[in-house]
């Protein structure tokens, strides 16, 4: 659990340093030297296809690059299996990070075929640059939750609870994560002070600082604290203080293989899609 | 009261194994080939290496016998002086010279006004606040000098202390070291390849090859008697090996020499280049010793030639610049070869 | 052999010169001055100058011993020492983790015993950065201990200076210059420190959120201001890596 939470950890990194960071990373080597000595060592990560448009030989095979929130890294990937069984055809890559920055990545003209955001506005936001094909749909949502050291060992039950704690982990202000956090915690009246709260670049990092680090308390999906199995205890969010996000799915514009990007959204919404959804902890759409 | 030395060890390649005394108030040269071990056995002297086995002892008091006694140096009150002296490039000269009676814990104060005494006694007071790389070699070469003396050493070891001087600062350096060994009452050795070191500053030698001691005694008994080619050739004579049956040698190379001196057993004998005399056909009458060698090789050393001879008898004879042209020497052209049997010195090996 | 340097160059000035190109130079002093970017600045000065600091107290002792005994598992030691040059820092970070969490035994020892807490605390963060940067310093000092010519030891030791006046008074300011630029550069790499800091002391504002951190949160949110900090970053790094070339990588 530990190395894979490291792993997964990692490659959410480098998935952004290389979609996104180049130049800075770049610089990085210029001017930090052994700093990107580490921290772009990462060329084992899978890289995405560049060359994403269909072939020609028929219409359900090729390659495919979805993108998708760290939130959906296990349902996407057990999805993807399920999708790829049924159209062997396919060559099927994945980006996960924080649907903030892959929508940048985006933005900059990252190549993908389908974007899965944990955020409605980061759909919009592409929607509005015209990247979008279609219309997005939501195809699941998901709630936040409290995660805390196995064992609950402060006793933490409510959100009220995180005010005189220890260190609180939560995603960085401006990822969906963290924005419905915050969200969550203004409707409970809840204000930690900001020198306790670590903030996570991404939902994964988030609770991997309950799960691995010293952080006594965090807020997350409750996919994320499904998928920690063991590693955190959960204590539940009541209604009128949650927030649930919307996970919208779309083609993007510059897919080079429309249909097979349909077929995917399609198959997300399918029976198969939904039952592992649902498994996760994902709640169905409204 | 004298550093005495009878030791061994191995260093890599080298193996030192000397026997040597040193006496107070003294000045033994060390003279060797390079790579004799000379440097190694300063250094061993002065504790930056232990000895395998034997024991090195200063004043009566033993510095290194293993297994249970090894002087660190820091502890040893030897001085030591460098072939290229080793000033502390960051100190000025002042706290070079201080350095030692700082590190022997004396005040900063009291080892600046006891260096400065000791550069003045030396007349280069001046230099107290230079940095040594303004310094000329022989100005380098007294403050290393001064720095070893003003730890107050029970012993003096030099190491090449000239080597690294031109010619006309050398002769000039060597007069004031002469001058201020002799004002030390210490034992004095000196590490030297050039026999004019030893001959103007010691007042022995020990000749160290291969990491031995081949021979000591004053400079006037080793070159009178060469005991090895190194030393033979560092004055410029032949050296031959043989056994004595009366005034007949045997050769270790299997030639004969008839010599005035009557002897028996192994001996050693030396011939004066000079007194080898070479000819274009067999000479006639008195020379008793006479071959036939090749030339192997000419060399003109001032108005002089030194012939280097192959064969029986493998001597260099030297002549003028006239008889190689009169006998038309070339390499590789036979030759005759005669020394007159008072010609040569023998001793016993 | 000229073209090719040339190219090299270019592939190290290139994306500079794009993030130049990019900096909204309007905005570029109001985000440099913004309160977030100060503290983000002032906590990675700290921080990278008391991982410098930290490199040459318990950097020197170590590269000395390296340069100059015969421990026996020396090339261990080295391997071990430098292996934070070549291991992502992230898990440099899950390994301070393993470490010293309240989780580990040394960890929750402290916490007990001292209530000292590393983790998510600037003195994590600290550890954090001497942890990646200190090979870079042991790596200069040592080869310079190798290098200089030891004589001058056994001179000062002839002379009666004990082992350690020899190492303070000879040894020391012999290899000054590379204790000075093993320094800077110990610095400069703890300066830019990211995936160790935020794994192993977290992200908090203020407290443990160093400006690459900084950069990397700004990211998700305003990247104009990402930009700043990081040509920021890139100005305070360059101006030491040039000075160190000029006055300390020149050779005696």
């Amino acid at each position: 659990m530990t190395g894979a939470a490291a792993r997964v950890w990692e490659e959410q990194r480098i998935v952004a340093i290389r979609r996104r960071l180049v130049p800075v990373v770049v610089l990085a080597v210029l001017t930090l030297f052994g700093a990107a000595c580490g921290e772009n060592d990462a060329d084992t990560a899978g890289s995405s296809s560049t060359g994403a448009g269909a072939r020609a030989e028929g219409p359900l095979s090729g390659e495919l690059t979805v993108a998708a929130a760290t939130s959906l890294t296990n349902a996407f990937t057990r999805i993807g299996e399920e999708f790829q069984a049924a159209y062997p055809g396919v060559e099927l890559t994945f980006t996960f990070d924080a649907s903030s920055a892959l929508t940048n990545q985006l933005l900059e003209g990252a190549p993908a075929d389908v974007f899965a955001s944990a955020a409605e506005a980061d759909l919009a936001e592409l929607t509005e640059a015209g990247l979008v094909a279609g219309v997005p749909s939501v195809f699941a949502r998901n709630e936040l939750v409290i995660v805390t050291k196995p064992g609950n060992p402060e006793g933490v039950s409510r959100l009220d609870d995180l005010v005189d704690v220890g260190i609180v982990s939560l995603c960085g202000a401006e990822v969906p994560c963290g924005r419905y956090a915050q969200q969550s915690l203004d409707a409970a009246g809840v204000a930690i002070p900001e020198s306790r709260v670590t903030r996570g670049p991404n939902a994964g990092a988030t609770l991997n600082a309950v799960s691995q680090g010293d952080a006594v308390a965090g807020v997350v999906y409750v996919t994320d604290a499904a998928a920690a199995g063991d590693a955190v205890d959960t204590a539940a969010i009541p209604a009128d203080r949650n927030v649930v996000a919307s996970y919208p799915i779309a083609v993007l514009a510059s897919s080079g293989a429309p249909e097979l990007a349909a077929a995917f959204v399609a198959f997300v919404s399918s029976p198969v899609g939904r039952a592992v959804l649902e498994e996760l902890g994902f709640l169905p759409p409204a | 009261m004298s550093l005495q030395a009878a030791m061994s060890l191995r260093l890599g390649e080298l193996v030192l194994d000397v026997e040597l005394d040193a006496r107070p108030g003294t000045v033994t040269a060390v003279l060797g080939p390079n790579g004799a071990g000379k440097t190694t056995l300063l250094r061993t002297l002065a504790g930056l290496h232990a000895v395998d086995t034997g024991a090195v002892t200063l004043d009566g008091v033993v510095l290194d016998r293993p297994p249970d006694i090894f002087v660190v140096p820091e502890r040893r009150r030897i001085g030591v002086v460098h072939q290229d002296y080793l000033l502390f490039p960051h100190l000025s000269v002042l706290d070079n010279v201080a350095f030692g009676p700082r590190s022997r814990g004396r005040s900063v104060r009291e080892s600046r006004s006891l260096a400065t005494g000791h550069l003045a006694r030396l007349g280069i007071a001046e230099l107290a606040h230079v940095r040594p790389r303004a310094l000329s070699g022989g100005q380098a070469q007294r403050v290393a000098l001064v720095r070893a003396l003003a730890t107050e050493p029970r012993a003096l070891l030099l190491d090449e202390p000239l080597a690294a001087l031109d010619a006309g600062t050398r002769v000039e350096t060597r007069r004031d070291l002469r001058r201020y060994l002799a004002e030390f009452a210490g034992p004095t050795l000196l590490v030297t390849h050039d026999p004019v070191d030893a001959l103007t500053l010691a007042d022995r030698v020990a000749v160290l090859e291969r990491g031995r001691i081949t021979q000591v005694g004053t400079l006037a008994e080793v070159t009178g008697r060469p005991r090895t080619r190194y030393v033979a050739e560092l004055i410029g004579t032949n050296l031959v090996q043989g056994t004595a049956q009366g005034t007949a040698i045997r050769t270790d190379a299997g030639s004969w020499l008839t010599t005035a001196e009557s002897h028996i057993g192994p001996v050693l004998a030396t011939i004066a280049p000079a007194a080898v005399a070479l000819h274009r056909h067999e000479p006639e009458g008195s020379p008793r010793n006479r071959w036939v060698g090749t030339v192997a090789h000419l060399d003109l050393l001032g108005d002089r030639v030194r012939v280097q001879l192959a064969g029986p008898l493998p001597l260099v004879a030297e002549v003028t610049p006239s008889a190689v042209s009169e006998l038309a020497l070339r390499e590789g052209d036979p030759v005759w070869a005669s020394v007159k049997a008072t010609e040569i010195t023998t001793y016993p090996a | 052999m000229l073209g090719a340097a040339a190219v090299t160059v270019a592939f190290f000035a290139l994306p500079l010169l794009g993030l130049l190109e990019r900096a909204d130079w309007s905005r570029l002093w109001a985000d440099l001055t913004s309160p977030e970017a100060l503290e983000a600045l002032r906590l990675s000065l700290v921080c990278s100058s008391s991982a410098a600091a930290l490199c040459v107290v318990f950097g020197t002792p170590l590269s000395w011993v390296l340069a100059r005994t015969a421990v026996p598992a020396r090339p261990l030691i080295r391997g071990l020492v430098l292996l934070p040059m070549v291991l992502p820092p992230v898990v440099g970070g899950v390994a301070l983790l393993a470490a010293f969490s309240l989780r580990s035994p040394l960890g929750g020892w402290l916490h007990d015993t001292f209530g000292v807490q590393l983790t998510f605390s600037t003195p994590g963060a600290v550890m954090a950065e001497t942890f990646v940067a200190l090979p870079f310093y042991v790596l200069t000092v040592e080869g310079a201990l190798r290098s200089m010519d030891q004589r001058y030891e056994d001179v000062a030791a002839v002379l009666g200076a004990s082992r350690f006046t020899v190492f303070r008074r000879v040894t020391l300011p012999l290899i000054a210059p590379s204790v000075v630029a093993g320094t800077l550069l110990a610095w400069a790499r703890a300066l830019g420190e990211f995936g160790a800091t935020i794994t192993f002391a977290g992200n908090i504002a203020g407290r443990t959120r160093t400006l690459p951190l900084a950069v990397y949160l700004a990211l998700e949110s305003d990247q104009q201001a990402a930009i700043a900090l990081s040509l920021l970053l890139l100005v305070i790094a360059l101006t030491v890596l040039v000075s160190l070339r000029d006055r300390w990588l020149r050779p005696a």
